[in-house]
């Protein structure tokens, strides 16, 4: 690299503090004009969203399109030039339409609820002398509805007030648009836009807002939960179901001091590491078998590899809460296996608790997991396994490397290099599996006290555990499922980070070429 | 593919452009085959190979049995007048490879040699056939092995239930079709079958169509516009999808209940099905972007927009994404058990649930024993199309679980 280069590098790079402050500075100077030179529309348009576009317009050049029969009679379409009045009067109806929507959600779901966010005076239902519940009138407050309001008023007040201010800057650039005589967009022509230039707005806005809705506002919700007691105890009652108060970061004092003799500690940390572990050999066991049963389907003396591929899939089309109930019914203390062991064979007196001796217990997950994930493996590195260039192996040839260091030297750095990102993504997802251990385990209960004081189970992973809490058992401990899934949150987010930045930091399949 | 085709290959030999002789050969599905002849050539004369061979090579050996010349032209020009032993030979199984061996008289030890390679290769070949055989064998035991629960399936739902659930025997004592019958005909509190089915059609059809659009409309915002929020928009999309799915469908509930107040369990398993499905755009987007923007851009200058260019063009041109995006989104309601309990909530009745949480609920807690068989019924209706649709799609699915790392 020549050192004119490095020097241009060098002046480009600037301080990240500078950058963002930059970039505020950029966002704000816009609005501060439209403050200082706008007009009295611009102006009031900070108070009613948007309201500048009906008064902003002039007479303009306006293309139209038309269509006049032609000598012969046919249809034939023309462009019709002409000057007209032209405003934006539809960008003013939708931001104060916005406008409107957001000071309704802040009278209905804002006000009543922000009062009450507190959680400090929630009227209950009380049970009085002679056993009779007495509720306030209105009803109980429900603490739940209270965050999840305000919660979703917030989210909707911070979106509108950004639609809100770019609109301001809209309609500051429409007036000085105006005033040098250039054209502005007619109503027309932001709705052609809205197909065309802007198509994207379109296709983006409902999944954007079934996303906000119905992923982004309940991740913010349970993130909250882990700081209150909701489903915990207070005072050695438990706290009334929606009936829960802010208890600050002490959830979280609780889980990292050892001396507060909470089981929850130690039976976490026993889960952590054995959701590491599974996570580990599940993806470890599924690569290597995978490749394995995808290298002798491959093989140049299989026969009928259609048949078998077949065979094969068709354990992974099969769903899992079917395939894995007869497994668990399979390995039950009573059932195939230990039957045939016991009586037909005479190798062992009493059942091998396949599923119900916690140790065992994991062992027989990682091997069933195996009969879940070979195919899938399978099915994905043949894949792979055509899709290596056909030229490299010819050099090879050419070159004199026999099959085994073809192997060693050009199939598998293929197969590593396409399939990193993938094994650190089916980590993850190990991490987040869920189907295999509970339908494997559904119905074991754990021996071990502390265990079943959080409702867990030795073979639970952080995501079975954390189903455990919210639906599973009697209890509901949504204020640990809360922490226990933010943590998850946090070790899946770090590993996908790992992934995005080493699958982006240059095309794989050049290099290997 | 080249090993599907039987071609032959020839072997002409022209002198002043004259056919003299010429020798057919196997051609590509023929494993390691030689044809050896002798010919008497003099010099000018031309060997010429056709028969859409892509790679050829030839060897020409001299008195020395030196190797004189080499290359992979489909034409020989021979240099001497003199009697050549010829052996043409076909390369390995798959590739559309052939190679000329030309030897002068005075080699001929290397022709016997070659002969002697001969023989020792048909024995080789009926080792050969005694491997294959174990080798295939060997993947059929572990098919069969790996097929075990889905037999114990099938045979469970034809097993009559005659001293409560056999859970301890592989086959049925007593054969019966009764299972299935029961499961159409026995509905009440527990079974509900018929309406399961019909609720989890409803859901997944509704909910596939939804999810779809939106999969398709996220990837091609993503893939063909520069907007500003683009790139953090991405990111933030591929953060907040790792958040427990679990947690998120337990507030999902709220939100139904209580903010949104759908009663209705189907719409709101529809909702929830798709609400959250423009995250998944990381495939489809995938797809897009290896459409060309050539084409667009011809289209652009036609006068299209990119409406027009999206529905027009890239919808017609992304057909496998489509039907890959349609069929995860289908088969999704059918196996998940999880978020359909948390949406639904607990004091759902059974004439409201889906298919895989009726089924569950039919051999937990003590109906095991009486629905066993039902549940194994239910369990084959359910998988036999599910299978049947994953097999058409499978060769999709390895594009989409590796996330567009492999590239057809």
């Amino acid at each position: 690299m020549s050192t004119r280069a490095v020097t241009n590098r060098k002046a480009e790079k600037v301080n990240p503090f500078v950058k963002i402050w930059r970039g505020i500075c950029g966002y704000f100077r816009p609005l501060g004009q439209a403050l200082i030179h706008g007009d009295v529309f611009t102006k009031l348009s900070f108070l009613l969203s948007g309201c500048g576009y009906f008064f902003h317009g002039h007479e303009q050049e306006v293309l139209t399109h038309d269509v006049v029969p032609d000598e012969d009679g046919h249809p034939k379409s023309i462009t019709i030039k002409s000057r007209r009045y032209v405003n934006q009067w539809l960008r003013g109806v939708f931001y104060l339409a916005l406008e409107a929507l957001a000071i309704v959600a802040l009278i209905f779901w804002g006000v009543p609820n922000f009062a009450k966010l507190s959680l400090n005076s929630l009227q209950v239902c009380t049970i009085n002398e002679d056993f009779e519940e007495i509720c306030p009138p209105g009803g109980p407050d429900n603490a739940f509805l209270i965050v999840l309001f305000s919660i979703l008023t917030i989210l909707i007040l911070v979106f509108w007030l950004f639609i809100h201010l770019s609109s301001v800057k809209g309609v500051y650039r429409s007036e000085c648009d105006i005033k040098e005589g250039k054209p502005i967009k007619s109503a027309r022509q932001d709705v052609h836009d809205l197909l065309d230039e802007h198509f994207y707005i379109t296709t983006l806005a409902l999944p954007v807002i079934g996303i906000l809705t119905f992923t982004l506002v309940p991740t913010l919700m349970m993130i909250l939960i882990a700081f209150t007691n909701y489903g915990g105890k207070s005072g050695g009652e438990t706290v009334q179901i929606h009936n829960f108060s802010w208890v600050g970061f002490s959830n979280w004092g609780n889980l990292f001091s050892i001396g507060g003799g909470s089981s929850f500690l130690s039976v976490f940390g026993s889960q952590l590491l054995w959701t590491v572990i599974w996570a580990f050999f599940a993806t470890i066991t599924c690569f290597f078998g995978g490749l394995l049963l995808a290298l002798l389907l491959n093989a140049k003396r299989t026969r009928f590899t259609k048949v078998w591929r077949t065979g094969f899939v068709l354990t992974i089309a099969v769903p899992q809460f079917v395939s894995l109930m007869l497994i668990r019914y399979f390995l039950a203390d009573e059932g195939i296996v230990n039957n045939l062991l016991i009586y037909t064979f005479h190798l062992i007196d009493k059942p091998i608790g396949f599923l119900s001796d916690p140790t065992i217990t994991k062992f027989t997950i990682i091997l069933v997991n195996c009969w879940v994930g070979f195919p899938y493996l399978m099915l994905m590195i043949s894949g792979i396994l055509l899709n290596i260039p056909a030229d490299l192996y010819e050099s090879a040839r050419i070159d004199g490397a026999g099959k085994t260091k073809m192997f060693w030297s050009i199939t598998m750095p293929y197969i590593l290099q396409v399939c990193t990102p993938y094994l650190i993504s089916s980590f993850v997802s190990n991490i987040n599996n869920f189907n295999v251990i509970y339908l494997l385990t559904a119905d074991s209960v754990s021996s071990n006290q502390a265990y079943i004081d959080v409702s867990a189970r030795e073979s639970d992973l952080l995501i079975t555990w954390l189903y455990n809490m919210i639906a599973g058992g009697a209890k509901h401990e949504y204020y640990m499922a809360s922490i226990v899934g933010i943590i998850m949150f946090t070790i899946s987010t770090i590993f996908t980070l790992i992934t995005f930045t080493q699958s982006t930091k240059g095309d794989r399949e050049r290099r290997l070429q | 593919m080249a090993n599907d085709r039987v071609k032959l290959w020839r072997l002409n030999i022209e002198r002043a452009g004259k056919k003299i002789s010429h020798k057919l050969l196997g051609g590509a599905s023929q494993e390691d085959e030689v044809v050896a002849f002798d010919v008497h050539l003099q010099k000018g004369d031309a060997l010429i190979l056709d028969g859409g061979v892509r790679d050829l090579r030839y060897n020409c050996l001299d008195k020395d049995d030196a190797q004189c010349s080499e290359g992979r032209e489909g034409i020989m020009v021979v240099e001497q007048d003199g009697t050549y032993d010829i052996h043409l030979s076909t390369a390995k199984r798959g590739n559309e490879r052939c190679s000329i061996l030309l030897a002068t008289p005075e080699s001929a030890k290397l022709h016997q040699q070659q002969m002697h390679n001969l023989g020792k290769m048909r024995r080789k070949k009926a080792t050969d056939l005694l491997l294959t055989v174990l080798h295939n064998l060997f993947i059929a035991v572990l098919v069969f092995a790996w097929l075990i629960p889905i037999f114990w399936l099938i045979l469970v739902s034809f097993t009559g239930n005659l001293h409560g659930a056999n859970i301890s025997k592989f086959f049925p004592e007593v054969w019966t079709f009764q299972n299935y019958i029961d499961l159409f005909t026995k509905t009440g509190d527990v079974n509900a079958f018929p309406t399961w089915f019909m609720n989890t059609l409803i859901v997944s059809v509704c909910s596939t169509i939804l999810s779809t659009l939106f999969v398709l409309a996220t990837a091609f915002a993503f893939s063909r516009f520069n907007f500003k929020k683009r790139k953090g928009l991405m990111n933030i999309s591929m953060i907040i999808a790792l958040f427990p799915g679990m947690l998120t469908m337990l507030v999902s509930y709220y939100l139904f209940e209580y903010v949104f107040k759908i009663q209705s369990g189907l719409v709101r398993l529809i909702i929830a099905y798709s609400a959250g499905a423009g995250l998944g755009y990381l495939v489809a987007k995938g797809f897009f972007d290896t459409i060309p923007t050539a084409v667009d851009e011809a289209a652009k200058l036609d006068g299209a927009s990119s409406s027009r260019i999206f529905f027009q063009i890239l919808v017609p041109l992304s057909k496998p994404i489509i039907v890959y995006t349609i069929i995860t989104a289908f088969m999704s309601p059918w196996v998940d058990f999880v978020f359909a309990k948390i949406i639904l909530g607990n004091n759902a009745l059974p004439a409201h649930y889906t298919v895989a949480m009726g089924l569950i609920n039919l051999i937990t807690a003590g109906n095991q024993v009486d629905w066993f068989g039902v549940f194994a019924a239910g369990s084959v209706i359910v998988a036999v199309p599910l299978s049947v649709l994953f097999m058409l799609v499978q060769k999709y699915y390895v594009g989409g679980v590796t996330g567009g790392a492999v590239k057809g």
